[in-house]
């Protein structure tokens, strides 16, 4: 049983996070319409800091179950705390250009981190359930906060609408796993003959994650609110909620592994069934594509769950990375760029979920966090630094507007440049290093032992051959390169010659100022020592 | 102490430095930089290396022996002493594998022989050039073309090793190119010298591979220079080995691409169409370097390498019969020209075909006396043309001349000597060498190649003695304004052709049997001898007296067919436009065998890669992006705005994901 | 010789060019140019200094598979030669530049470091991965260089480049995953820096061995580039900005050539004795396609394209004869190509400024209006087309031995076409820039800048006294070069025995 004195270092970030939301709640009514978009942001971003210097001060451990942490889940709340600082930064950037009459959206942004927060650590249904709600009802405003604008209602409406179908069928899902473990824990033994009915109710949980990832088919939502939302939210939503959704799907994931191997864990940084061979998704797509065909009909076993969900995962990452690349190519917007440059990341981040390094102890999803960070970290990154360079009122969402951008402001813009570089994931960017990782883990399934093969493939695929398996990696590159085309459009607009008669742009304030182009260090810095959040 | 030799070629090159500053340099001012520093300079950095050349043939070089030289000369007037072959490496230039060339010099007789009258013919063109070109614009330019063009034929000569040969060798290409275009506003100009480069470069690329052939018979290891080689050659030790018959294949192999080499630079066969069309170059230009020195470093290159030949008798027929063939088709096509220059462009080109058929039929040293004698002879032709084009303000059409022995009197005479020397009257220079050469074309060569080129010397008399008629004997045909200003050109260009015009008249001594003069053959010895001996002398044929007699008729009947042919009006003085159909045609045979050969297809391919190949490929990766694209466009298409249609996507993946397991789960 | 602030020393000049200098022109030109100035100071030394290495450690690992990506940097006599060239390139770009980016000279200097800084890393890199992450950062600069400065269409073909480029580099990174996934195979822990590869590599099975070497190939076929994939080349620079092409060509078309050198062929010896024949040919063909098509260009940066491909195209061929007179010919090939054609591009530019078309025949009589630059043009032009007495030259001439002696008489000649048709279209061009009468009504004299001439005579003349003492360069190839490709020293032929069996 834990003492309150354990318990403040373990709950130190989430109470200075919500201390800080409330500080601006009562702040907010106090200060003129002007002084709140000059002080109101330095109160997040300070509780932001001092958020980040208690989490030096966690320990490894766990509150009932409920929630723990460990280095790995450190490591992304850091980066999620640097998303914020982003978000917030571009956050007012937004809201004093077009002069908003209210301080409240900072307070949301905020509680939507809190939410994240949850998410990251929750290892408990309910838990992680009221963190994503919370962190997708403070969303929901967000996006919307410009009401004078249709595109902004037309965004809130949708992102709700489908927002609330996914959120009741994660729900749905939940249900289901209770029903089949008798427990609300992730990592619950499974009740004798209820497999499949624990099957369904992880597979449920898990679309209403990928949903929030935004992982094809269940996409559509986000270029519309991406586009409709403040380019500051956007920056947020690309960056915070991914980094929850990803956490939350990875610990839903292990935890049913963990169920299903009746191998009691809270935490993810202890062995988990080593015992289980690696599985690809190349392999896992094939085989179910076949299955399906040869009408292959097989009992539940682990090997058979792991199929079935990792053919889930697989079906959506390759629809994801393809149609996010194919749809980045010919677009005009930046935010829909960026929102398609999410689904296409977010089916690498799926990819992530395939890596034989799940199923071996202690090495768990690191190149996924790894990517999940790179990504993070950049999206959010060049989304704030949109949010610098376009216009007043955030105007502008078409390329064209940007022309020359960067010209006027050539440390931010080198910045984006950097960003995109690292979406891309051309080097010297982490967005580099994050795919080698990724992908190279991918194609050991290529290079695996045919022996390992014989044992783990379905008797439909045992003529598989090395060609197919080399597919799916080669293929998800060649897409990244046709995404890369994508973003390339947008750097060049950033750089060439500025209209003549467009006026100086107004100046940027100092916390986006440095905000940006720490963000694009930060992406550099992870490349050159990627060790450095997750180890590995 | 070792011989400075890098002096010769270092001399003449720091003229083109000075002079190619003073013309960059004085470029923007209205009139030029100042001609008297630039002329004086220009000649005076090749007659200082001239000075030099003689002073190397003295041995002053190698002090020790000079000393006892000169107290051996004193008294004994200008004989010059024998030379020993002396080298000088200046530095290791590509040492890589086993591939070790060194770059120097080497002097030896038959080097010192085109030296002295490369660098001593070159310095009078260059004081002749003084004055032709006193009126130009870029006087100082052209000095220094002519400078670095001297420099890099003495590099040619005395190169140690075919590679450094290889170096003066396209250096001269390249100043040939410079001056031919010199006047460059021409386009026609520019043409002419590209032409001239370009098929330089074809007979360079034979002279590269046939170089690697060569090396490969010495084996790789040997060093490239002619010492080796020459050695290699000599030595008994390897008369095996050239006999069999790889390897002799592998010899004549290699002296026939080495032949297109000479071919390319000497303009014979089949490489010879750009020497006419060089004449659009400046006179003295024409005179120095496409008749006195450069053409003739294909002869050089062929005695250079005479031990090689030798052993490859295939070869040596080839050159024989290329050479035979250039000097008849050249004669004829120089009978039909209008052009004073053309005239003597073909008639070079003949002369060319002399040398070479001395050369093949094994009579190297004769070959190279009849480049050192007609060196002069047409050196004062094309001087003294030039001095007629200059008195008439640039007329070259010999149809627009005549009469013009009163006016030009000195020209005249300078001319004459040389036309003496060039149809073979008895005792002129000509006479000497060309004598030579029929005499050992007959005697080793055989009897038809003898008809050919006695015919061929008929010929010659005839249109040499046909361009003096038409330019200083018949009646003046020139327009009378241009009458009003003829004059005598200046003394700067009077000196170097009364030297040439006397040279035409007396350098047939430097080797004259009949009067036990044979310095010449003597200094030619140490180099081709060798090779000449392994060939064998031929048998012994009718005595010399009788050839030469013979030749002299020849040349005597060719003389008085031109005068009767006058008589007659067949040379068609009073006409003007164009030659005549046929005439163009024989002048251009080998024109269209070129553009035939080479030009076309070359066009024709490069056309096909330009208009099917980079289009098909572009278009290839054109397309593909298009593909790209439309996929995206369809992907976007699925993106609607309605919320339902997006909601009901979304479901409907999940829902088709959940069939996807039902199926699959018991 | 810290070789790691050598790697920096670009960067730095990078960010210090972009955010220290003024916003005139002039002040970032002098800025810019010192910093050049600096780099190449540092750079020297390296060259001089031989074959140096910095102490190799982890990188990073991959998770599972437990292979190691090493960092370290090494020089030797190729790649201080190439950066060598490297920072005397740029310097020069910087002082022609002026008046083709006019005021964006801070962003060109800036790109033009950046591209140095990749190049460096490339050039100095040990690991297989740490190579390939410098030789896709270069994909950066580059396409900005083209992108931001060039003429109407340089959007299209800066993205025709980086496509091109990053499609041609697929094969090779998925090479790389394969490499990185053996250990796990062969359950040894290895690391991809490349000595150990080369171990690794050797115990591969053979097709496995093919399949990479055609990848690892086809990455650099692409960079140099060689018949087919050159289509990016023409556009890239003729669109680009004219020093920026000058670097393009100059260096980073280099790279390809590097990479055969220090990478395909040291990883796959056996591979690249057994398909020497299908490089050789394609090389051949890009030397005869290259000069083919340039003799039917209309424009002027168009010609130098399509010349460059022609001449590398002859180092490919000769890199596949494993010959020392090959390997020793490349490198003085790279050298007197990066500086001859380096000078035609930035004269050719100025010219263009002065035209004001970049079309041949609006060109002309420039000998007249502009001897300084006229002189310089022709030099160039004559040290590309290889006279004697330029590096070209001697490089030409030791390809052509190495190809003769490998291949035979027939496969020299048709190398040695290039010898006539180089002069064809470089002589084509010279008469349509610098002679003729001008395109203009009214010629007015033109001055080249001082600047320009300062930056290309002394290439020029290094291009002079490298074509009489090339013994520096070759000696490079002869030591440092080989010491560092073991088995690539394997395959360096002895000579057959003499035709007669002496």
């Amino acid at each position: 049983m834990l003492q309150v004195a354990d318990l403040l270092p373990f709950l130190g970030p989430i109470l200075l996070l919500v201390l800080g939301a409330l500080a601006t709640l009562v702040a907010e009514p106090l200060l003129s319409r002007a002084d709140k978009h000059r002080v109101l942001p330095w109160i997040g971003i300070v509780s932001t800091g001092l958020a980040a210097v208690a989490l030096a001060f966690t320990k490894s451990g766990h509150l009932w179950g409920i929630l723990a942490i460990e280095p790995t889940r450190a490591g992304l709340v850091l980066v999620l705390l640097a998303v914020l600082a982003l978000g917030l930064a571009a956050l007012q950037r937004n809201l004093s250009s077009d002069d908003f009459p209210g301080g409240e959206p900072y307070a949301l942004m905020q509680l939507a981190a809190v939410g994240i927060l949850l998410m990251v650590l929750a290892s408990q249904t309910i838990a992680l359930f009221l963190g994503m709600e919370l962190a997708s009802l403070s969303i929901y405003p967000l996006v919307g906060c410009r009401r004078d604008r249709p595109e902004s209602a037309e965004a809130v409406l949708k992102y709700f609408a489908q927002g609330a179908v996914f959120s009741a069928i994660f729900l749905y899902g939940a249900a289901l796993s209770y029903g089949a473990t008798g427990s609300v824990f992730l990592a619950a033994n499974v009740l004798p003959g209820r497999e499949s009915v624990l099957l369904l109710g992880f597979l449920l949980m898990a679309v209403g994650l990928l949903f929030k990832i935004g992982a094809a088919p269940f996409h559509f939502w986000s270029p519309d609110a991406y586009a409709g939302a403040p380019s500051g939210v956007t920056a947020f939503m690309a960056g915070a909620v991914k980094i929850g959704a990803v956490a939350a799907l990875g610990n839903l994931w292990i935890g049913h592994l963990v169920s299903l191997s009746a191998f009691p864990s809270y935490l993810i940084g202890e062995a988990v069934g080593a015992h289980f061979p690696p599985i690809s998704l190349g392999l896992q797509v094939f085989s179910r594509i076949l299955q399906t065909i040869f009408q292959v009909r097989r009992g539940l076993t682990v090997a058979g769950f792991i199929g079935y969900s990792l053919s889930i995962f697989g079906t959506t990452a390759i629809l994801s990375i393809a149609i996010g690349s194919l749809s980045l190519l010919g677009q005009t917007s930046v935010r829909r760029l960026i929102a398609y440059s999410g689904v296409a990341n977010a089916g690498f981040l799926v990819i992530g979920f395939l890596l034989p390094g799940i199923f071996i102890a202690n090495i768990l999803l690191t190149p996924t966090l790894y990517y999940l960070a790179a990504y993070a970290l950049a999206a959010a990154g060049t989304m704030a630094g949109i949010a610098a360079l376009t216009g007043p009122q955030d105007g502008g969402d078409h390329i064209s507007s940007l022309t020359g951008a960067a010209r006027k402001r050539p440390l931010i813009g080198l910045s984006v440049t950097v960003l995109l570089a690292s979406l891309a994931g051309l080097p010297p960017t982490a967005g580099f290093v994050a795919k080698f990782q990724i992908l190279s883990q991918l194609f050991l399934n290529a290079s695996l032992d045919p022996a390992i093969l014989q044992r783990i493939l379905p008797p439909a695929l045992q003529h598989l051959s090395e060609g197919w398996l080399l597919a799916v990696p080669i293929g998800a590159f060649a897409f990244a390169i046709v995404a890369a085309a994508g973003y390339f459009k947008l750097a060049v607009a950033l750089w060439t010659d500025p209209v003549p008669n467009s006026r100086e742009p107004e100046p940027v304030p100092v916390l986006l100022g440095w905000a940006v182009p720490l963000a694009a260090l930060a992406v550099v810095a992870l490349a050159i020592f990627p060790r450095a959040l997750f180890g590995g | 102490m070792t011989p400075q030799l890098w002096l010769l070629p270092a001399l003449p090159f720091f003229g083109f430095l000075v002079n190619g500053a003073l013309a960059l340099f004085g470029s923007r001012t209205e009139n030029g930089p100042s001609r008297g520093l630039s002329g004086f300079l220009g000649v005076l950095f090749p007659l200082v290396s001239f000075i030099l050349v003689v002073l190397a043939w003295q041995g002053l070089f190698l002090v020790q022996d000079s000393v006892l030289r000169l107290n051996h000369d004193l008294g004994l007037g200008l004989r010059i002493p024998q030379v020993k072959p002396f080298g000088q490496v200046l530095w290791p230039w590509m040492q890589t594998g086993e591939l070790n060339v060194e770059f120097g010099f080497r002097f030896d007789e038959l080097a010192g022989i085109m030296l002295l009258f490369v660098t001593g013919i070159g310095t009078l063109i260059h004081l002749y050039s003084v004055g032709y070109m006193a009126r130009d614009r870029g006087f100082a330019r052209f000095m220094a073309y002519m400078n670095l063009f001297l420099a890099n034929m003495v590099v040619l000569v005395l190169g140690n090793g075919p590679l450094v040969t290889f170096m003066g060798w396209e250096g001269v290409g390249l100043c040939s190119y410079l001056l031919i275009g010199f006047w460059h506003h021409d386009a026609a100009n520019g043409a002419a010298a590209k032409k001239a480069f370009l098929v330089n470069r074809a007979g360079d690329l034979g002279f590269l591979l046939g170089l690697f052939l060569l090396w490969q018979v010495l084996g790789t290891g040997t060093p490239l220079t002619y010492e080796a080689i020459t050695n290699w050659f000599r030595d008994p030790a390897h008369a095996v080995l050239l006999a069999s018959a790889p390897v002799a294949a592998l010899v004549t192999a290699s002296t026939l691409l080495l032949l297109l080499g000479a071919t390319g630079k000497s303009a014979q066969i089949p490489l010879l169409t750009w020497l006419p069309d060089a004449m659009a170059g400046p006179t003295p230009v024409s005179a120095l370097i496409h008749a006195a020195t450069m053409v003739t470093s294909g002869v050089f290159l062929l005695a250079r390498l005479s031990d090689v030949f030798a052993h490859a008798p295939a070869t040596l027929q080839v050159v024989a019969w290329i050479g035979a063939a250039t000097a008849a088709w050249a004669a004829v096509t120089g009978f039909v020209q209008t052009d004073i220059k053309k005239i003597l462009a073909y008639s070079t080109i003949s002369q060319l075909g002399f040398m070479f058929l001395a050369a093949g039929v094994g009579a190297f040293d004769a070959g190279v006396f009849h480049v050192f004698t007609h060196a002069f002879f047409k050196g004062v032709l094309f001087l003294g043309a030039g001095s007629v084009i200059h008195a008439l303000s640039g007329e070259q059409d010999v149809r627009r001349m005549g009469g013009l022995w009163k006016k030009l009197p000195l020209t005249f005479a300078a001319m004459s000597c040389g036309w003496y020397a060039i149809v073979g009257l008895p005792f002129g220079a000509g006479f000497w060498s060309k004598d030579l050469i029929l005499e050992n074309v007959l005697l080793r060569g055989g009897p038809a190649l003898y008809l050919v080129a006695l015919a061929t010397a008929v010929v010659t008399a005839v249109y040499m003695t046909r361009l003096m008629i038409l330019v200083f004997w018949s009646k003046p045909r020139f327009s009378p304004d241009a009458a009003s200003h003829i004059h005598e050109s200046p003394l700067s260009m009077q000196i170097p052709m009364w030297v040439l015009g006397f040279g035409s008249l007396v350098a047939g001594f430097a080797w004259a049997d009949p009067f036990h003069l044979d310095w010449f053959s003597r200094h030619m010895s140490e180099s081709v001898g060798p090779a000449q001996a392994l060939l064998g002398a031929g048998a012994g044929g009718p005595s010399p007296i009788l050839l030469e007699s013979v030749g002299v008729v020849a040349s005597l009947l060719g003389i008085l067919v031109a005068f009767a042919l006058h008589r007659k009006g067949c040379f068609r003085e009073n006409s003007t436009g164009p030659l005549s159909m046929p005439a163009r045609a024989w002048t251009l045979l080998f024109d269209g065998v070129q553009s035939v050969a080479g030009i076309w297809p070359v066009r024709i391919v490069s056309w096909i890669l330009d208009n099917i190949l980079q289009p098909l490929l572009v278009g290839l990766a054109r397309v593909f992006g298009w593909c790209l694209e439309m996929a995206g466009g369809a992907v976007r298409m699925a993106q609607t705005p309605r919320l339902r249609w997006n909601l009901g996507l979304s479901v409907l993946g999940l829902v088709a994901l959940l069939i996807l397991l039902a199926r699959n789960i018991p | 010789m810290n070789l790691h602030m050598v790697l920096v020393a670009p960067l730095a000049a990078a960010f210090l060019t972009f955010f220290l200098s003024g916003r005139d022109a002039a002040s970032t030109l002098r800025t810019s140019l010192l910093l050049a100035l600096a780099v190449a100071g540092l750079t020297f030394p390296v060259l001089f200094a031989g074959t140096v290495a910095t102490s190799v450690h982890t990188w990073f690992q991959i998770p599972v598979l437990g292979t190691d990506i090493r960092w370290g940097l090494a020089s030797d006599g190729l790649s201080g030669w190439l950066l060598a060239l490297t920072s005397v390139l740029v310097p020069a770009a910087l002082l022609c530049s002026p008046p083709v980016v006019g005021d964006k000279i801070r962003e060109f200097a800036a790109a033009a470091f950046l591209l140095q800084a990749t190049l460096y890393g490339a050039l100095l890199s040990v690991d297989l991965l740490q190579f390939f992450a410098f030789f896709e950062a270069m994909l950066l600069p580059a396409t900005i260089l083209i992108a931001l400065f060039g003429g109407r269409d340089r959007r299209r073909a800066a993205s025709l480049f980086l496509v091109f480029s990053l499609a041609g580099s697929v094969p090779l990174f998925v090479a790389i995953w394969y490499l990185s996934t053996v250990p796990v195979m062969s359950g040894r822990h290895v690391s991809l820096d490349l000595v150990s590869l080369q171990a690794l590599v050797a115990t591969l099975p053979p097709q496995v061995r093919l399949r990479l070497f055609a990848a690892t190939a086809l990455a650099f076929l692409v960079k140099i580039p060689a018949v087919p994939v050159h289509i990016w080349q023409a556009d890239a620079y003729s669109e680009g900005p004219a020093p920026g092409s000058a670097l393009l060509t100059g260096i980073m078309a280099k790279i390809g050539l590097y990479g055969f050198l220090r990478i395909a062929i040291p990883l796959f010896p056996q591979e690249a004795k057994a398909d020497a024949g299908v490089f050789v040919a394609l090389g051949l063909a890009t030397v005869l396609v290259g000069a083919l098509l340039a003799l039917r260009q209309r424009e002027a940066r168009r010609v130098l394209a399509f010349s460059s491909l022609s001449h590398l195209g002859l180092g490919l061929a000769a890199i596949f004869t494993f010959r020392p007179e090959a390997i020793s010919g490349v490198i003085l090939l790279m050298v007197a190509h990066g500086l001859s054609a380096a000078a035609l591009f930035f004269l050719a530019g100025i010219a263009e400024t002065w035209s004001g078309s970049r079309h041949v025949d609006d060109f002309g009589a420039l000998a007249r209006r502009a001897p300084l630059f006229s002189v310089l043009f022709a030099v160039a032009a004559l040290a590309s087309v290889g006279l004697p007495g330029t590096a070209g030259f001697v490089a030409e001439f030791l390809l052509l031995v190495a190809l003769w002696k490998a291949f035979g008489l027939v496969v020299a000649a048709v190398a040695g076409t290039t010898v006539i048709l180089s002069a064809a279209y470089t002589l084509r061009l010279v008469q349509k820039l610098l002679f003729g009468t001008s395109a203009e009504r009214n010629p007015v004299p033109l001055e080249l800048p001082a600047a320009a001439a300062w930056a290309v005579a002394p290439m020029l003349l290094a291009l002079v006294y490298l074509g009489f003492q090339p013994g520096p360069v070759l000696k490079a190839a002869r030591t440092d070069l080989l010491t560092r490709l073991p088995s690539a020293q394997a395959l360096i032929v002895e000579d057959a025995p003499h035709v007669a069996g002496r």
